[in-house]
């Protein structure tokens, strides 16, 4: 089967091209070539994703395509604000969990969850150049070399995650309410 | 001669296919066991069955007849281990031939993950995820909207509100 060889754009510019007359193509029996530009699409003509599969699409996204996926619609932002898939998200990029995953899950979870240390206590701390998904090749040539799928985010030692987590709790026992920890420790 | 297994698709069409070429898909191996060798399809098309026993056949001649030592090794390797994602074939050849193979529209991909979910064929399920996953990569949410065919169900102030919640994401290149 002869296909034509396309270059399926990614990142950068990300531009769609779409279909202007809407075109909608019939299942006919018989074998039929598709010669159509990887990105186009008639609106019409795409099958459901279901829900489980949204799911695993997300489970290989990155924490920016996480945040944008919330945005695209009520059930996506659900599937999105999963704890799972941050959990992912961010300790793909550690070179080691500081303790066995359950254990690390529970105290994450409790400390207010993975999306959280995220947004608080992981992305400040990322390299400006690599807080920029797509930077440009300049700036990633000045990282050092990444391997692998984190394009944009360094692979973490022991110290940066270990300070995550340490922020983590502060943070969660600074929210808590004064009264209930004086009342707890004078009152008996 | 090899034992052929016969598939029949949701249009009626029927495909004659080498047993292992079949049993790359882990349900008709198991449909097979039970000593039934014409296997009807009811919810996979013609278009979309083609493209997955093509797909089945590229792999089973990998698998049986591995390149090098070591692609044989990680084959192996690969169809013991359980369900574990971002698991590259190692064979650059082979992966090259994937590369290809998924150049298809997201409605084509869409088609032929959901009839890979349902014959329980592992790689393929794997490959088009990937795939989309690295399309919709550094796209918009616009853009996920206009590819996945969804409808913005936001109020303007919801959007608004979690358009702040995530502007970190939102920094364009």
């Amino acid at each position: 089967m002869k296909r034509p060889s396309i270059e399926v754009s990614g990142g950068g510019s990300g531009e769609l091209l779409l279909d202007e007359d809407n075109n909608k193509r019939s299942r006919s029996g018989g074998v039929y070539i598709e010669a159509v530009a990887p990105e186009e699409e008639g609106p019409l003509a795409v099958a459901e994703l279901g829900e489980d599969l949204v799911l695993e699409v997300l489970k290989r996204a990155d924490a920016w395509t996480l945040g944008r996926a919330a945005c695209v619609s009520r059930r996506w932002r659900r599937l999105a604000e999963d704890e799972g898939l941050w959990e992912a998200a961010c300790t793909r990029d550690w070179v080691k969990v500081p303790c066995g995953k359950q254990q690390l899950r529970s105290v994450v979870l409790a400390l207010g969850g993975f999306r959280r240390l995220h947004s608080l206590y992981i992305l400040p701390f990322l390299a400006p150049s690599a807080r920029r998904p797509g930077s440009g090749s300049l700036a990633l040539a000045l990282q050092p070399p990444v391997s692998g799928r984190s394009r944009h985010q360094p692979r973490w030692g022991k110290d940066e995650v270990q300070l995550s987590l340490s922020l983590l709790s502060i943070g969660f026992f600074e929210k808590m309410n004064p009264n209930t920890i004086t009342r707890r420790l004078g009152g008996g | 001669m090899a034992k052929m297994i016969k598939l029949v698709s949701g249009d009626g069409a029927e495909f004659e296919v080498e047993e292992e070429v079949a049993f790359q898909s882990k349900i008709i191996k198991d449909i097979v066991a039970d000593a039934d060798d014409v296997i009807p399809l009811p919810t996979v098309s013609s278009k979309v069955l083609i493209q997955v026993i093509e797909y089945c056949r590229k792999h089973a001649a990998v698998n049986s007849f591995p390149l090098s030592p070591s692609s044989s090794a990680a084959a192996a390797a690969s169809s013991s281990s359980s369900i574990s994602y971002s698991k590259p074939v190692s064979d650059p050849a082979l992966r090259a031939w994937d590369n290809e193979f998924v150049k298809l529209n997201n409605s084509s991909l869409f088609d032929i993950v959901i009839a890979a979910n349902y014959l329980d064929i592992e790689e393929l399920v794997d490959l088009v995820l990937e795939t989309v996953a690295d399309r919709i990569k550094g796209k918009q949410a616009q853009e996920i909207r206009r590819q996945f065919n969804i409808e913005n169900d936001f109020t303007p102030e919801e959007e608004e509100a979690l358009r702040r919640e995530n502007s970190w994401a939102f920094q364009n290149n």
